[in-house]
């Protein structure tokens, strides 16, 4: 098992890590540390670099998605974590031979579509935040694809390509003074961040999805990916998050020790790891 | 040129012959099992029979969903579920996730698979990437404007479906988890709580935090799409009522006819923006279509919905001996009253109330219990299934 971060920066990859996360400037979104082309082809470690390829993608970005897959195909990259199917397209039509891992978000949710893209040339599946721990092992067990799920991530909910933000201090006259507000929905109380960029307005949950008990499960099956989003953590949570699940995969600590200190430092929400959703009501 | 397909749907057997009869070439359903609308009423196996089999007749189809991004549990026997909705009779089945497609194109030459909005087609590339996998046809994107549209078309030859008219998602179809976070139902998989018409509060701002959008009307780019080489105009909404259906479908039924017949005036589509505008509850926007959508397009707080009670009556039979049509109410009027009726053919009658005879064969002067069998008096032959309205 591997541990990945999505750091907030590159320029102190934290030793722990197996490889890094990254976006690519211009074809990513919700990665605050989107690198460009030449940024990449310069990164100094021999770390995995894994570098995500995420925005909703149009007809006019379709050139600038091509170049840089050739240029990415050169390169000393890992892979690629790909949203649109044109990135699949491209890599077998003109036989680039990317290492490809599926990543659309809060679609990656069963092995038989895993099986397809597969056979399809993909190498790797990004698992959506939304499965039940129980899914996730049966992915691994029915699937020849590398798999990769986040452990420690505020994750993110929602995409739209409208500039929400903008959209609202618009309607009351109003500029917006920044790109990311606090949201709350005031019959749970809860929070949420919004966040908008050039591509779009993205909302995440701003709870700690605290990954650390699942975790153990995992290491049983051999999973092979496990990744610690550090984008909505502080310096210091990010490290503990880190120092954890390397003794966690070292097996330097014992798994209550390691439930425990996990509540303690990042709370107690699991996220959907043990929460089935529901989607008919009558 | 081949005549540009008006496409609608029907959450079950009345609004789909209903909306058959008004004009649309297809309709697509959910089936029961499978469809990114789980909560609708959804048609059971020997609807979906009936169901093809009258469309057929009409020489009509019927498209079924079977769109959701599925999890493990619901892969175990959704090819047997194919295997039967393909035996009904379905010209094509609506898909998201890829391993679906995969098994339709390889058992059923004789069966379309399209690929549903859910997958937020956007680019060219993407389509073409669908159509070596099989898939006839993808309704992409709802965020395109119409050179990119445009672009689809020229650059796949692949069939091409565009919403025309409905609600609008705020977010990415597929990439919107807003319902399970916060209400725990899964928008994936057909149980969207629609939580972006929720309210928020947003820090030290006063008026709350929206992001709902504004429904969708292309009435004014009608003649547009069909020059852009668009194949079909899908309506949304298989859970709208009978008559929101029978007016929409009615109405751009108009709009496509006169273009082919060389009659589309901007008159025309005026008029039919007016009837449009009746059965709307929600303001209306054309999104990305020609411009970049921005506040305007958006439903902040204050902006109330409206109910509408424009729709009097469901008109079921017409006695010529009598020379009385036989209705089923379902808002006031009374007599004196001015009101229309709308007939699946698209003709409208102008009328006024001159008398009611309740259920229990009393003449009255008001009709005030919706669900009421009534009967009014008029001289002309009615369609069943026309619709009694308001005139104003």
């Amino acid at each position: 098992m591997k541990l990945l971060a999505i750091p907030k920066n590159t320029k102190q990859i934290n030793d722990k890590v197996d490889g890094i996360i990254i976006g690519l400037k211009g074809l990513s979104v919700n990665y605050q540390n989107s690198l460009s082309l030449e940024e990449i082809k310069k990164l100094k470690t021999t770390k995995e670099i894994f570098v995500v390829i995420n925005k909703i993608i149009f007809n006019s970005d379709l050139q600038q998605l091509e170049t840089s897959l050739v240029e990415l195909s050169k390169s000393n990259i890992k892979g690629i974590m790909f949203y649109d199917l044109s990135i699949l397209s491209i890599n077998n039509r003109l036989n680039l031979k990317l290492n490809l891992v599926w990543n659309q978000t809060h679609m990656v949710t069963n092995y038989n579509t895993c099986n397809y893209y597969y056979k399809k040339g993909v190498k790797g599946a990004y698992l959506a935040n939304e499965l039940t721990l129980e899914e996730m092992i049966q992915i691994k067990e029915q699937t020849l694809l590398e798999t990769y799920v986040n452990i420690i991530s505020k994750p993110a909910m929602a995409h739209s390509r409208r500039t929400l933000i903008t959209n609202y201090f618009k309607n009351m006259n109003k500029e917006k003074k920044k790109d990311m507000y606090e949201i709350a929905e005031k019959i749970s109380g809860h929070k949420y961040l919004i966040n908008e960029e050039k591509d779009g307005t993205t909302i995440i949950y701003n709870n700690i999805v605290n990954g650390i008990k699942p975790l153990f499960e995992l290491k049983k099956i051999n999973f092979d990916y496990v990744i610690i989003d550090e984008t909505y953590l502080d310096d210091e949570l990010s490290e503990k998050g880190i120092d954890l699940i390397r003794n966690i995969i070292e097996n330097k600590i014992n798994e209550e020790s390691a439930i425990s200190y996990a509540q303690e430092k990042f709370g107690e929400d699991t996220g959907f790891f043990y929460k089935k959703t529901i989607y008919k009501v009558k | 040129m081949k005549k540009i397909e008006l496409l609608s749907p029907a959450g079950d057997m009345e609004r789909l012959k209903v909306t058959l009869l008004y004009g649309a070439d297809a309709v697509y359903i959910g089936g029961y099992k499978y469809s990114l609308r789980a909560n609708a009423t959804n048609f059971k196996l020997p609807e979906i029979e009936e169901a093809c089999k009258f469309a057929h007749k009409l020489g009509k189809k019927v498209y079924i969903t079977v769109n959701i991004v599925f999890h493990n549990d619901e892969t175990q026997d959704v090819y047997e579920y194919i295997d039967e909705i393909v035996r009904a009779g379905v010209d094509a089945i609506i898909v998201s996730d890829p391993f679906v497609i995969d098994y339709i194109v390889t058992n059923y030459k004789n069966v379309e698979v399209h690929v549903s909005t859910q997958n937020s087609t956007s680019n060219y590339e993407t389509v073409n990437f669908f159509k070596e996998q099989g898939v006839k046809r993808v309704v992409p994107a709802r965020e395109l404007s119409k050179k990119e549209i445009k672009e689809l078309v020229d650059r796949t030859g692949l069939d091409i479906e565009v919403f025309i008219h409905g609600a609008m998602c705020t977010f990415y179809s597929g990439r919107c988890t807003l319902s399970n976070y916060l209400t725990n139902r899964d928008s994936n998989r057909g149980g969207c709580s629609q939580v972006c018409r929720f309210a928020f509060d947003f820090e030290n701002e006063e008026i709350k935090f929206t992001m709902a959008t504004k429904d969708l009307n292309m009435a004014n780019y009608i003649k547009d799409l069909i020059e852009i080489g668009v194949r079909s105009l899908k309506v949304e909404g298989r859970m709208r009522s009978l008559y929101y259906l029978a007016t929409v479908i009615s109405s751009y039924r108009k709009i496509i006819d006169a273009y082919y017949n060389n009659t589309l005036t901007e008159k025309t589509v005026n008029d039919e923006n007016i009837i449009l505008s009746r059965v709307a509850n929600r303001e209306t926007s054309t999104h990305y279509f020609d411009h970049y959508a921005d506040n305007e397009d958006q439903y902040f707080t204050g902006r109330q919905e409206i109910s509408n009670q424009d729709y009097l009556g469901l008109i079921i039979s017409y006695d010529e001996q009598t020379k009385t049509i036989s209705l089923i109410e379902r808002n006031y009027f009374e007599v004196g009253d001015f009101v229309e009726i709308l007939t699946p053919s698209g003709k409208v009658y102008k009328t006024q109330i001159t008398s009611i005879i309740g259920e229990d064969g009393q003449i009255t002067e008001v009709a005030r219990h919706p669900g009421e069998n009534l009967k009014i008096p008029f001289e002309t032959i009615i369609e069943p299934y026309s619709m009694l309205r308001k005139f104003y």
